[in-house]
């Protein structure tokens, strides 16, 4: 076990900076993710930790040691890969037997502690089977049980879980951070799917266009997102455009532009100060529709003209609009039937959460979109 | 004195040098560092290929200038020289001549013939699973891989006393049996009949998606049609790479009609080896290798042209 | 594309016609090398053909034949393996270039750069003329394409992922190539293999022109037919020929699928 370290760590494809001098320090025994759309750097930075990839400019360290030039098979790493990695010559056990081989380990020992990875695994009793004769998931477990049997200092792993089934992909997310629980191996997951970050990892980065925009434990990073890009690639956020009113010192007040309606943000920048123009996020999810006779009971109430409401299943969607800015709620919980038929009408909605978020910093992330 | 500044001025050069030349030994220290493992497995083909393709490829058309010289009484050798006699000698000897005109014209004309033979087979097999299909894709292969094996059967088949004669006897077309063995008809109609080629274009059309055809007949159009303004475009690349490899070995046959014809046939590759053989004429079969090799490189200009001009279009 | 049933029919007899045409003389040979004399159609059993060949030097030729077959697949393995990998597996400048390097020998008539080879050796290694490595090594020439673009492919459809996973797990490099990459391109080795010993076994005159002091077993039947012409005799070498190099090749096949077995499927 050990943490790992980057230290302005630069890596380009030609003319493309895939990662864009990077720091970032993972502590001992935690589980982070690092999450980010396709081509932003993930999967290049996450190599550049394995030492499959030499990085242009910065470092990299394990625990102390400086390992930027240091070929991958001397670094003592577990790592699972995107696509099936199961050797297909050799079964299960022998797959695993040679990771322990490779290290060193006695003859005597190997034997055991395959049988007790692959307990770990759920695989009893495959010891036997080949690639051939296992499943997809099955053989994506036999891979994470050689990369853990050698007792890594840093397990890695490439989004292990997109070229399973939807339902496999559910499973194993929660057999991975069980998994992680168990053994307290430090764990690097490369991933794109949101929920798979939130659900498994202790720690997320969240990684665009070669940089880390956000760090923090999961519940921080989906709640109060602090650029742009976090808002809007974690969820689905409403954004207003307001401008700062009053800065307390927990709490800020902002006004909608072109608009009276006053918010009370919880979450906003240490730099703001009056007249700093912001964005006022809202998660779609963070709304509670209320009764408008009762609307002093909340804080941060406000009218939304309903346009379309539809049923996804999970949940209900109401789109509309916001003082002239469009408003989306997601309704959970047993009345969200109710919302189904609101179309044309008006509801009030109290917004517990407002984050704030700088307005004039990349603003071309959301006009690509 | 002069000798202790000559030292000092020395010294100073090679310092300089030094100093110049350090950095480039740390560009190619980090170039060796980065490429070397790459360069490491490269480097026995390249060489391979240097030694016994290039350099003697070279040579070939060195000596191709040369002339030859009597050694010691004994020996010819070439010795170097500019003269063009060996390839005025080559396109003005009417041994030559003929020679050239008849290897390129048999290749060009059995090669169309067979693209035309191959096209509806290749078609058939690429879309379709053909009744007795594991025979028929033996039939193409056998000739490709054992083409001596297939070669000394036909010789055999051409024999007076031959299958052959037999079914063109029984058949009641001839009364006396043909004297087939050592004519080059046989090499020809040989040459006409596809292998590789219904493989090679059998692959281009598998390439060409079915859903192409399909519109096209939905739109309306015949097979016929659909085949010609739709399939034949579209693999047009493939069906040109498998014509082009046809024409470059019938350019270059040699086993075929040395076994076939016999020793003296008219075939420019049979020409060239008996040039080195018993003629010890090095020049001149290094004109007439120059002369096919030359000839195969245009073929490949020609293919080239055609692949960029659809890249164009 | 749907064809009509009558023109599918036609193209079906058209295609075994021509099936038949290109393997009827193969067929024919068999049939006459367990006959006495070539006549068509055999009119008499016999394995006299058999006896006369036990006691001529064919076997000597094929042993030849056998051993330089060998040898070249051997060289080909050597110089090509290395080479397909880095062509498959790194990215460096001149790729392409070295892509037509290797394919421009495909383009070009054999008998002009196995000529060339033969001068070359004439006139600068007179004393190695007829040599056996000299042989081996211009023999090997011919199908340096086809092997090393067969072993690029199998190279290239094998995942990179198996050589990163053995890196990470403490493998060298070497070590990676030799346990995982190796045995997962066997069966694209094994075709290579097989073209480079067919191609060697196949060789005509370059062995010849090169003034090899043995000859080789295709050499030997054609003097042979020189000497006699057509006889049930030839047709049994031919027919030993081709048994003795697929055989080589299917055992070749076998030896590795039990070794590399769950590849092959």
């Amino acid at each position: 076990m050990a943490n790992v370290r980057v230290e302005g760590l630069t890596k380009r494809y030609g003319q493309v900076v895939a990662v864009n001098n990077v720091d970032v320090e993972i502590k001992e025994g935690s589980l982070t993710a690092i999450l980010g759309p396709s081509g932003c750097g993930k999967t290049t930075l996450l190599r550049c930790i394995a030492g499959l990839l030499t990085p242009d400019a910065g470092k990299v360290f394990i625990g102390k040691e400086d390992v930027t030039n240091v070929p991958p098979f001397k670094r003592n790493l577990g790592m699972v890969f995107q696509r099936p990695s199961m050797f297909p010559h050799m079964t299960a056990y022998k797959n695993i037997a040679w990771a322990l081989q490779l290290r060193g380990w006695p003859k005597d020992k190997i034997s055991s502690r395959v049988t007790e990875m692959l307990k770990l695994v759920h695989l009893e009793g495959m010891e036997e089977r080949a690639f051939s004769q296992l499943s997809g998931g099955q053989a994506q477990r036999v891979v994470i049980a050689r990369a853990l049997a050698p007792q890594p200092d840093i397990l890695l792993l490439d989004e292990p879980l997109s070229s399973l089934d939807a339902k496999l992909r559910d499973q194993l997310k929660f057999e991975i951070a069980e998994i992680h629980r168990k053994t307290g191996c430090t764990t690097i997951m490369v991933t794109h799917d949101q929920s798979e970050a939130l659900t498994v990892a202790n720690n997320v980065l969240l990684m665009f266009e070669g940089k880390i925009v956000q760090e923090g434990d999961p519940l921080d990073v989906y709640r109060n997102p602090k650029t742009l890009f976090s808002a809007d690639f974690i969820g689905t956020n409403n954004m207003m455009p307001a401008k700062v009113v009053e800065v307390g010192a927990d709490k800020a007040i902002v006004q909608l532009d072109g608009a009276t309606t006053r918010l009370e943000a919880v979450s906003f920048p240490a730099d703001i100060r009056e007249g700093t123009p912001v964005w006022a996020c809202v998660r779609a999810d963070d709304v509670d529709i209320v009764d408008a006779n009762e609307r002093n009971r909340y804080s941060n109430v406000a009218e939304v003209d309903v346009q379309r409401s539809s049923l996804t299943g999970g949940m209900v969607i109401v789109e509309g609009k916001l003082k002239g800015i469009p408003f989306r709620i997601h309704a959970g919980g047993s009345g969200r039937f109710e919302l189904l038929d609101v179309a044309g009408s008006t509801i009030s909605c109290a917004m517990p959460n407002v984050s704030l978020i700088h307005r004039d910093q990349d603003d071309s992330v959301l006009k690509a979109q | 004195m002069d000798r202790v500044k000559l030292f000092l001025l020395l010294l100073v050069v090679v310092t300089i040098v030094l100093a110049e030349a350090n950095p480039i030994m740390n560009r190619v220290k980090q170039f060796l560092r980065r490429h070397g493992s790459t360069l490491l497995l490269l480097s026995p083909l390249v060489i391979y290929m240097a030694l016994v393709f290039a350099v003697p490829v070279g040579f070939q058309v060195a000596f191709a200038f040369w002339r030859r010289e009597l050694y010691k009484g004994v020996l010819w050798r070439p010795v170097p020289a500019f003269t063009l006699e060996n390839f005025v000698r080559a396109f003005t000897e009417l041994e030559y001549v003929k020679s050239l005109g008849w290897t390129v014209g048999v290749a060009l004309f059995t090669s169309v013939v067979a693209l035309a033979l191959a096209l509806p087979v290749a078609y058939f097999l690429a879309r379709y699973k053909p009744w007795g299909g594991a025979f028929i894709e033996l039939s193409f292969l056998l000739p490709i891989f054992g083409d001596i094996f297939t070669i000394y059967a036909l010789s055999y088949a051409f024999t007076p006393t031959g299958p052959v004669n037999w079914v063109l006897m029984n058949l009641g077309l001839i009364s006396e049996p043909l004297r087939l063995q050592q004519s080059p008809a046989m090499v020809i109609v040989w040459m006409c009949l596809p292998t590789l080629m219904v493989l090679l274009i059998r692959s281009a059309i598998a390439g060409v998606d079915v859903m192409y055809e399909e519109a096209s007949q939905v739109m309306g159009a015949s097979w016929l049609r659909t085949f010609f303004k739709v399939t034949i475009p579209l693999a047009k690349k493939g069906i040109m790479g498998a014509l082009l490899l046809t024409v470059s070995s019938a350019v270059g046959a040699y086993t075929l009609p040395l076994i076939l014809v016999g020793p003296y046939n008219i075939w420019l590759a049979n020409k060239i080896t008996k040039e080195v053989d018993p003629y010890f004429n090095y020049p001149m079969a290094s004109a007439l290798g120059v002369i096919l090799t030359a000839l195969c490189a245009v073929l490949m200009y020609l293919y080239l042209r055609t692949q960029e001009e659809r890249r164009a279009a | 594309m749907k064809l009509p049933r009558a023109l599918r029919i036609i193209l079906n007899i058209y295609a075994l016609a021509l099936a038949v045409i290109l393997l009827w003389p193969v067929l024919q040979m068999v049939m006459t090398a367990f006959s006495t004399d070539p006549t068509f159609p055999p009119q008499h059993f016999s394995l006299y053909g058999f006896r006369e060949v036990l006691w001529s030097s064919f076997f000597k030729t094929l042993r030849f034949s056998l051993k330089l077959a060998l040898w070249v697949s051997l060289l080909l393995l050597v110089i090509c393996l290395p080479a397909a990998y880095a062509m498959e597996r790194r990215y460096f400048a001149g790729r392409s270039l070295m892509a037509v390097l290797i394919f421009v020998p495909t383009i070009f008539p054999a008998v002009t750069y196995v000529s060339a080879i033969a001068v070359y050796v004439f006139v600068f290694f007179l004393r190695q003329r007829g040599s056996f490595p000299v042989v081996v090594v211009a023999t090997a020439m011919s199908a340096i394409p086809l092997v090393v673009r067969s072993i690029q492919a199998s190279i290239a459809t094998t995942d990179p992922v198996y050589e990163e996973a053995a890196l990470i797990m403490g493998a060298n490099p070497l070590k990676a190539f030799a346990k995982i990459t190796l045995p997962l391109i066997a069966p694209g080795l094994l075709t290579a293999a097989m073209i480079a010993f067919t191609s060697a076994t196949m060789a005509f005159t370059g062995p010849q022109l090169l003034g090899s002091k043995e000859q080789t077993v295709s050499m030997f039947v054609y003097d042979d037919m020189g000497k006699v012409g057509f006889t049930s005799y030839i047709a049994v070498e031919i027919l030993v020929m081709q048994a003795v190099v697929l055989g080589v090749v299917q055992t070749l096949y076998f030896v590795f699928r039990k070794q590399f077995r769950g590849l092959f499927v």
